[in-house]
């Protein structure tokens, strides 16, 4: 039968025509799976982010002498608020060092704390394990398999700096909500954060009309969650993300103005809906710009044991008569408007913490919550569901706060792309004419030619369906896979025609598969290595070693069965050049 | 053949083994004790940040800082502030003094921050791929003896392949050269490249008798994929033009050349000596 009607050989010409399609962008914009090679930061330039890193080190004195019974007392009502890690103890003194996940002071820790001990000492400090904590969480949320060339670096000991190809804008809830999610039925807290057992995928919800993710509570929080909805059909669940328990909002309506759906109500202290029956579960002053009201100010010394944070909302720049007047104690923050924020509602909204609004339905309100799920609705789309799904997964260990960002021009050039494509042209080119000059046959040599390109857009094709950005690495990668896939071209070849005349009419078949059975160890081989440096080594190496696994193990399954066959077919047809005498 | 003359070419078949074996020794031996030139991506750099708090202009701390520094210094600006960074060879004391002279230019120094910036590649990681590599290795050695039987096979392609990456490790200890990102990248290339050759070189020699005529066939494919290599790398030097290429290229133009020559030298002998005394037995008994 002749070889290309083989299956293999039909096989690989329908695996190649897909992958150059997939790296071929005619349709770019129409939906469809393929999508074309994206480039990395080196390549095509993208963005860098400063973001602020604060935590505390907080030094408690425990009332138990029983360290780790205290640690597992005081660590689970702390981790109600914030994320918590035991630094260090010290018997003598029966003290723990605790790093806690964002600023905090000692009214705020002792308030929580209670009985069970007290504040001997709060730093704001972000330690070296935090840091690492929260550049390891960063990774995960945005290039978790270090494909996307996304690189994240400390500066000194409170910043992080995070370069992407992304634009800030896109990614901005990934570098900085902390990840905890609080459902609220009538302003009072229905299911904790610590009551959340996992998150589904992120999918349409029927009847919602948005995007959700799917909140699957323990069998405590369900208990929870189905008292606070008994009897409540209707009435409006709001999940919180990143909930500000310890902070205190002040607007001025010279600031924040346009509110088509909120209302101040001066009772609750707080805004509430104009339409659907719910306030924010977060205390808002309203205030004058141009000056601290006597009531604001009382209220804040009120509270000054269990909030630690004004949050002005606007510039700073706006409120700067009011600052000096916030009581000593206070952390300072502005929650200023952003390009998402596409009205204030919207803004004020997102300011507070609010995910979205869902109503109970009458058979939750009746019998309680079905599978123990409840469905969350997120406004923004599919792309801020699963981005919002991503942070709760990956809780944020500190809290981080959105400095600026700055463009990043290419480093390599914009003629790189077109260098490298150019590059690998010519070595094919290079490669096939040297391997005329070992084999003195134009077939073999065109052969070598056209299994490399093959090799060359399956590899491309399939760093494209893996959705793996291309930078130098990933170019080196490919680069990688042609040069060994080269030397099993060459190693097969030899096997196969090693010693015999260039112009012999000769059938080399039957040598095929101890010629193939090369190919297939070294490839298992190298890929099983490859693949204990994955597990065991540093995740820098991944970008490289998964397109070359995959390129490498394509290229011996595909290409070079494929090969062999063509060589067969090669020579045992008598080459053109051979003497008369011979033929 | 009388004694003495075969002594001799004894001598003469081995004086190329032993010559490579000393330089890899020296060369391992190098890498492991002495100074690396780690590069840009391993080191810490530094991070001058000068805000726009005490009034200036992102535009007017730009001009300040080009005026004071004798290079081309901004990294990035953003509406609160204007920050650079250092190139790995500026050091903090370098910051510090363009500090007092931002200052002596009327910047209040408390709104100029300097902060090291943590190397791209941190020495944990640096560590975790020395535990991967290692681990692929031993992975190299557990397979071959599943798959040839031999415990001499077992551990002679891992230690191939680990002297190789330590002599390329050694070069660039001894000149100095910086080793950064590419390099190791380079060293990977080398890596799968050596598992090829010596899965070939093995794979013959394991099965086939007449050794010699193979290993040369071996080492001639040897240098057909080294070209191939070469052939890619230049052009691609050629065309992209830029500077980390050619770290790469030195990484795998030696570790091909250390691999050719250990695959040749040392593998081939220790193969060798398995095949003579697997010859021996055989004319023993019968």
């Amino acid at each position: 039968m002749s070889v290309y009607r083989q299956r293999r050989f039909q096989l690989l010409a329908l695996v190649t025509l897909l992958a150059g399609l997939t790296v071929w962008i005619p349709w770019a914009g129409v939906s469809l799976e393929a999508r074309g090679l994206t480039f990395d930061i080196e390549v095509t330039g993208g963005s860098q982010a400063i973001l602020n890193m604060d935590s505390s080190l907080v030094m408690i004195r425990s009332y138990d002498a029983d360290l780790d019974k205290a640690w597992t007392t005081m660590g689970g009502i702390l981790n109600d608020n914030w994320s918590v890690f035991l630094y260090s103890t010290d018997k003598a003194n029966s003290t723990l060092t605790v790093e806690v996940g964002g600023p905090v002071n000692e009214d705020l820790i002792n308030g929580v704390i209670g009985v069970y001990g007290e504040v001997v000492n709060v730093e704001r400090r972000n330690t070296k394990s935090m840091q690492d904590r929260v550049v390891s969480v960063l990774k995960n949320r945005l290039d978790p398999y270090d494909v996307q060339g996304v690189k994240i670096r400390v500066i000194g000991e409170n910043q992080i700096l995070v370069e992407t190809k992304s634009s800030i804008a896109s990614i901005r809830d990934l570098l900085t909500k902390e990840g905890r999610i609080d459902l609220f039925i009538d302003s009072s807290l229905a299911a904790p954060d610590n009551e959340v057992y996992s998150y589904g995928r992120a999918v349409e919800i029927s009847g919602h009309g948005a995007i959700g993710v799917t909140y699957f509570a323990n069998l405590e929080g369900v208990t929870k969650f189905d008292e606070a909805a008994s009897g409540k059909a209707g009435k409006y669940v709001v999940p919180y993300i990143d909930l500000a328990f310890d902070a205190v909002f002040i607007y001025s309506e010279d600031v924040l103005t346009g509110l088509t759906s909120f209302v101040y109500d001066e009772n609750l202290l707080t805004f509430r809906h104009s339409g659907l029956e719910f306030s924010f579960a977060v205390p808002v002053l309203k205030n004058s710009a141009a000056e601290l009201s006597e009531n604001s100010r009382n209220y804040l010394e009120d509270h000054a044991g269990e909030k630690s944070r004004v949050i002005f909302i606007g510039r700073l720049a706006d409120y700067e008569n009011l600052m000096e007047n916030i009581p000593a104690g206070y952390a300072i923050e502005a929650a200023e408007r952003i390009s998402a924020d596409n009205s204030s509602d919207t803004w004020l909204t997102r300011v507070c913490g609010v995910l979205s609004t869902f109503a109970i339905e009458q058979s939750i309100a009746d019998n309680g919550l079905v599978n123990d799920t409840v469905a969350l609705p997120v406004l923004g789309g599919l792309q801020q569901a699963r981005d919002f799904r991503i942070a709760l997964i990956n809780r944020m260990p500190a809290r981080l706060t959105y400095v600026g960002e700055t463009a990043v021009e290419a480093s390599f050039g914009e003629r790189f792309t077109t260098s490298a494509a150019l590059s690998y042209f010519m070595g094919v080119v290079g490669i096939s004419i040297l391997v005329y000059y070992w084999f003195k046959r134009f077939e073999v040599s065109l052969l070598f030619f056209a299994m490399l390109l093959c090799e060359l857009l399956i590899t491309f094709g399939a760093a494209s369906a893996m959705h793996i950005t291309i930078g130098m690495t990933e170019i080196l990668s490919v680069f990688a896979v042609l040069a060994v896939g080269m030397g099993y071209l060459f190693v097969i070849t030899y096997e196969m025609v090693g010693g015999v005349s260039a112009d012999k009419k000769i059938n080399v078949g039957w040598k095929a598969p101890k010629a193939l059975s090369l190919s297939y160890i070294g490839t298992l081989l190298a890929t099983l290595s490859l693949l204990a440096i994955i597990w065991l080594g540093s995740s820098s190496l991944w970008g490289f070693l998964i397109i070359f696994i995959t390129g490498t193990f394509l290229s011996a399954l595909l290409v070079n069965p494929v090969y062999v066959r063509l060589v067969d077919a090669v020579y045992s047809v008598q080459s053109k050049a051979a003497p008369e005498g011979q033929k | 053949m009388p004694t003495e003359e075969k002594s001799r070419k004894n001598v003469r078949m081995l004086a190329p083994v032993a010559i490579g074996v000393a330089l890899s020794a020296i060369l391992v031996i190098v890498a492991l004790i002495g100074a690396f030139p780690y590069g840009k991506e391993f080191k810490s750099t530094t991070i001058v940040e000068i805000s726009t708090s005490a009034g200036f202009g992102t535009g007017e701390l730009i001009s300040a800082v080009e005026t004071a520094a004798d290079m081309d210094p901004i990294s990035g600006t953003n509406p609160n502030s204007v920050y650079l960074e250092l190139p790995v060879e500026y050091s903090q004391t370098y910051a510090a003094n363009l500090k007092t002279q931002l200052a002596a230019a009327g910047i209040p120094e408390t709104t100029i921050n300097i902060s090291a910036l943590a190397p791209l590649i941190s020495p944990a990681k640096v560590l975790q791929m020395g535990v991967g590599l290692t681990g692929a290795l031993i992975v190299i050695g557990i397979l071959s003896l599943f798959f040839y039987r031999s415990r001499r096979i077992a551990w002679a392609a891992p230690l191939v392949i680990g002297i190789g990456i330590l002599e390329i490790l050694g070069v660039f200890s001894i000149t100095q050269l910086q080793f950064g990102v590419f390099a190791l990248f380079g060293v990977l290339i080398v890596f799968v490249q050596s598992i090829t050759l010596d899965i070939i070189l093995i794979h013959r020699l394991s099965r086939t008798e007449g050794w010699d005529k193979k290993s040369r066939e071996i080492s001639k494919a040897g240098v057909g994929i080294f070209c191939g290599v070469l052939i890619f790398l230049g052009v691609f030097a050629l065309f992209a033009r830029t500077t980390q290429l050619l770290e790469i290229f030195i990484a795998v133009l030696l570790g091909m050349l250390f691999n050719i020559l250990n695959t040749s030298w040392l593998n081939v002998e220790i193969l060798a000596k398995k095949s003579r005394v697997q010859k021996v037995e055989y004319h023993v008994s019968l």
